[in-house]
């Protein structure tokens, strides 16, 4: 192989290992965000999302302007002790080609709304993913309000 | 109905999996209402109660949880003996937060006859412990805090025993199916 051909070829894989690792090889399916019931100020979020690429992908935070924060927790249950633990996530990983479920009574996000005023009028939320690499991703969450009595 | 409670003396009787064969009696406590009124053993006396145990601030298995009993309340309106003698209670384990005039608008969001109550800790631990239950404060690195607590649904009798306990997840179906083998077996037991 000539320089310039091992140069490409050394390119070539660098732009593999780096896109591999960024947040655009998410694929997000189902994802949604339900508004918190009065007198709460935390929606949650749920969602599955696809990792597409060939590596581990690092999710590190989920981000918007328009909410307080974001925090990734999972809810876990002991059954010897009838117990519903909530813990704060720093971090998914998803392996290549792997799913992760996030969904009642497990992983979630947990969103703060900036007051009781706050109004879900949207149809869809655009959250910002950031993963271990860059770049991060927009990805769109659908506004599903909860049913309740009415 | 049986003065004494339930007495599950042929054990081969008790539906397996679905019903403790000694079923324990409820303390007293002390709790208030949504609408500041107490709420005590004698509100459970003569009633059929499925009891909750979280917080207003739990995001994920509260509302959900409650949804579901919401729905089952609901359902079990075409059953004659839980339309006139079942309700639904949720008690907040984050007195600190969850004040009664947010335990109002938050009960009322699942359904206009949940009973929404708290207490302060001290009798908080008392209640828990009456129901064999748990719940404890665990702060995130964050600074925040959220309350560990029972995941479980538990089926209180007009008697004021615990007669069963549904585990997570939970679904409207077996919160109506439990309440209907339970209920039957009880009257079988009345004289």
């Amino acid at each position: 192989m000539t320089k310039k051909g091992l140069a490409c070829l050394i390119l070539a894989l660098s732009l593999v290992v780096v896109k591999a690792f960024g947040c655009e090889d998410l694929l997000l399916e189902n994802a949604s965000i339900i508004p918190p019931a009065p007198g709460s100020q935390y929606a949650v979020g749920y969602f599955h999302i696809k990792n597409a690429s060939q590596k581990k992908i690092v999710i590190k935070n989920f981000s918007s302007t328009i909410f307080e924060s974001i925090s990734i927790h999972r809810t876990s249950h002991s059954h010897s002790k009838s117990m519903s633990e909530m813990r704060l996530v720093n971090e998914l990983s998803i392996l290549s080609q792997e799913r992760l479920i996030a969904q009642p009574g497990g992983t979630h996000l947990m969103i703060r709304v900036p007051s009781n005023s706050y109004r879900f009028t949207d149809q869809h939320i655009k959250l910002v993913v950031s993963c271990e690499k860059k770049p991060s991703s927009e990805m769109l969450f659908l506004v599903s309000h909860r049913e309740s009595k009415h | 109905m049986l003065s004494g409670g339930v007495k599950f003396d042929k054990k081969d009787t008790v539906p397996s999996g679905i019903l403790w064969p000694n079923p324990h009696k409820i303390e007293n406590f002390d709790l208030t209402d949504q609408f500041n009124k107490p709420l005590t053993l004698d509100n459970l006396k003569g009633k059929w109660s499925v009891v909750f145990f979280g917080f207003i601030n739990c995001p994920d298995i509260c509302p959900t949880t409650l949804q579901t009993m919401a729905r089952a309340h609901k359902e079990l309106q075409k059953n004659s003996v839980y339309s006139r003698l079942g309700q639904i209670i949720f008690v907040s384990v984050d007195p600190e937060r969850d004040t009664s005039d947010q335990l109002r608008k938050y009960a009322s969001h699942f359904s206009p006859d949940l009973i929404a109550a708290t207490t302060d800790i001290d009798s908080l631990k008392k209640i828990t412990k009456t129901f064999k239950s748990l719940f404890m404060k665990n702060y995130d690195s964050d600074g925040s805090y959220s309350v560990d607590h029972s995941s479980g649904i538990f089926l209180i009798s007009p008697e004021r025993e615990m007669l069963s306990v549904l585990t997570y997840p939970h679904s409207y179906s077996a919160i109506i199916e439990r309440f209907e083998k339970a209920s039957e077996f009880y009257n079988e037991l009345s004289p």
